[in-house]
């Protein structure tokens, strides 16, 4: 029985048979909206008023007919994925088109204006330009990559939906590329400070002389060559005492790891664990030289892709619920996007200090990876929705093996600008994250 | 041959381009949907307009639709979010709402026959068109289509107990809406009725 009977059964229509009246009482067990109906006495009265629908003109079909395109919806979907393309191959060339306008126009007023003061004054912009080079291009790729993504789960990509996700992504790397600039600033200071005690967060730390106090930095990699005359600690980021090294008091890492020998720490030598080093040289430390950077972005990157793989079984477990939150996506982007932000920073800012006092005990430091891990479970959902949402791009189908396609493919592009540089893998891990987070939310109308 | 499997052979041919395949499944599916746009915008002319957008949507995104949904969910679940759009767009154009609501009812064009409910049906037609979109929306869908919690859930991507809490808030405006009307006594002798 469905609710249609379920209904002319409640306004009493029709005789009623006893194994109609079972079927009727089986619906009622199953279907709480007929419940709802029977228990209400207004139901009825409204039912009962709502049997006729309002039916289109004789020629409604007729007329729709003649307005049906020629093409048959294949082909339209086809067209329409071509326009897309089109529309991104548009803007690719406009920006090369643009940059290289600037590359010669840059070049000939060089040539032009050699020996005046203009032509000196284009000389300094150009070797400036010419340093900033290498990260300008670094920034540019990973604002495409980030950008793309962002289209990728919306309804339909747009120059200015572009353009506004491009500089979302250039604004969040600008920002983290000034960062890497404080922790370079930070450890020219370190390095020829004769502080009692150094401590920074997220800057890492180059000691090249002697400390008297302790040294310490929250989410930044201590390299220490020199001498410590306390202790050196570090939370989420690695120690590593060149030969030379020498400290006086404890050596200690918090989900980091410590390159050191015995006899170098008068003190004891304390990590919570060697492997999972979760945030690792999450901000480009300069003491990146200690470890391959291929391995020290995979390390960096261990906790996005735990999560990625759990957003996977999201998939698999809640498929529903899944697909709820990938519809918010397209309708309501950047809503998502900004609640999302918002849960991930008031997140951090929870999660930070309560890193820092667990650190400070041995059995509290067992515990950082736990509280990493339990930070992250709020993203589990909203990954698989962004998966969701992407596989539907990929694959033009809203089922789980699509999601798990649309998995697979944040964990390729995260792992990707990982190897390349672990900031931007963690960014766009991040902002992915922190997109489905917030559809989920919406779709869970957990929010106003 | 079933209607489930008959469904599934016109959306296959209309996916190939077969008009005469969209066709069957247009008749099959107008009144639903005619009904729905003509009880969210309560206007049959903006109704039919609306209809037709609906079913043209629907051709040019035929070859999306998943085969493991219901086709009815799709259908209406396009019709709604038509809808809302239109109501959204015509508030930003400043039409007044009221205006729109009171010159509906009296020519409904649904086959309303027996005189004795006619004037029933108008007042709860013309109380429903009263209630907020989303909450007409659900009203309409529960009522008119009788779909369950479940199919709401699907059609509006609203979670069932936000479906549940917002059909019994309708039900209660009604009531009110009705009260105001004095077209409650009918109601209340339904009451004792039941
Ligand atoms: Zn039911």
């Amino acid at each position: 029985m469905d609710c249609r009977t379920a209904h002319t059964r409640l306004i009493g229509a029709g005789e009623l048979q006893p194994d109609e009246y079972q079927a009727h009482q089986d619906h009622l067990a199953v279907c709480a909206a007929c419940r709802d109906d029977q228990d209400d006495p207004f139901s009825r009265a409204l039912v009962q008023t709502t049997r006729e629908l309002a039916l289109p003109p004789p020629d409604f079909t007729a007329k729709l007919m003649q307005r049906l395109p020629a093409e048959s919806p294949l082909t339209l979907a086809q067209q329409s994925a071509q326009r897309v393309q089109r529309r991104w191959q548009q803007i690719g060339l406009a920006v090369a088109a643009g940059l290289s306008i600037a590359v010669v126009a840059g070049i000939s007023l060089q040539h032009l204006w050699a020996g005046t003061t203009l032509g000196l004054a284009a000389d300094v912009v150009l070797t400036v330009a010419g340093a900033a080079i290498g990260p300008l291009v670094t920034l540019l790729g990973s604002a495409v990559v980030v950008t793309l993504l962002l289209n990728g789960v919306m309804r339909r990509p747009s120059v200015g939906r572009a353009l506004g996700s491009a500089a979302l992504a250039a604004l969040l790397l600008l920002s983290g590329g000034m960062v890497t600039a404080m922790n370079d600033a930070a450890n020219a200071a370190a390095s020829f400070a004769q502080e009692s005690t150094i401590a920074t967060v997220l800057q890492p730390i180059r000691v090249t002389q002697a400390i008297d106090g302790d040294v310490a930095s929250l989410l930044g990699t201590i390299v220490v060559d020199g001498l410590v005359r306390g202790n050196v600690a570090s939370v989420a980021g690695t120690v590593t005492l060149a030969p030379a090294a020498r400290v006086g008091g404890d050596v200690l890492a918090g989900i980091g790891q410590i390159q050191a020998a015995p006899e170098q720490v008068v003190g004891a030598i304390r990590s919570s664990t060697g492997t999972l080093a979760v945030g690792t040289g999450w901000f480009g430390a300069s003491g990146a030289t200690v470890t391959p950077n291929v391995v020290r972005s995979l390390s960096a990157l261990f906790g996005a892709l735990v999560t990625l793989a759990l957003a996977g079984l999201a998939v698999l477990l809640w498929p529903q619920r899944t697909l709820r939150a990938s519809h918010v996506l397209p309708r309501q982007p950047w809503a998502a996007l900004g609640i999302g932000v918002l849960i991930t920073v008031l997140l951090v800012l929870l999660t930070l200090p309560v890193l820092a006092l667990l650190a400070a005990t041995v059995v509290g430091l067992l515990l950082v990876p736990l509280l990493l891990l339990a930070a992250h479970l709020p993203y589990v959902q909203g990954l698989a929705a962004v998966g969701q949402a992407l596989g539907y791009r990929l694959t033009g189908g809203a089922t789980v093996a699509s999601a798990l396609w649309g998995v697979a493919a944040q964990l390729i592009v995260v792992i990707g600008l990982g190897i390349w540089t672990p900031f931007a893998g963690l960014l766009t891990f991040y902002l992915l994250a922190s997109l489905g987070l917030g559809a989920d939310l919406l779709a869970r109308r957990l929010l106003p | 041959m079933e209607p489930q499997t008959d469904e599934l052979r016109w959306i296959e041919s209309a996916v190939r381009g077969n008009h005469e395949a969209f066709a069957r499944l247009v008749d099959a599916y107008k009144a639903p949907v005619y009904n729905l746009a003509y009880r969210m915008l309560r206007s049959a002319p903006e109704a039919e307009d609306a209809a037709q957008e609906i079913f043209l949507r629907a051709y040019t995104k035929l070859a999306t639709y998943d085969r493991e949904r219901k086709f009815s969910t799709w259908l209406l679940s396009i019709a709604s979010n038509y809808c809302i759009d239109v109501l959204r767009r015509r508030r930003a154009t400043l039409v007044e709402l009221d205006e729109v609501a009171y010159a509906v009812p009296s020519s409904a064009p649904g086959p309303e026959s027996s005189a004795l409910d006619h004037e029933q049906r108008e007042a709860v037609a013309r109380a429903i068109s009263q209630l907020p979109d989303t909450y007409r929306l659900i009203t309409v869908l529960r009522y008119y289509h009788d779909l369950s919690y479940e199919e709401i859930e699907h059609i509006t991507n609203l979670s069932q107990s936000t479906v549940k809490t917002r059909l019994f808030r309708a039900r209660r405006q009604l009531e009110e809406l009705l009260e105001a009307e004095g077209a409650l006594p009918w109601i209340a002798e339904q009451r004792t009725h039941a």
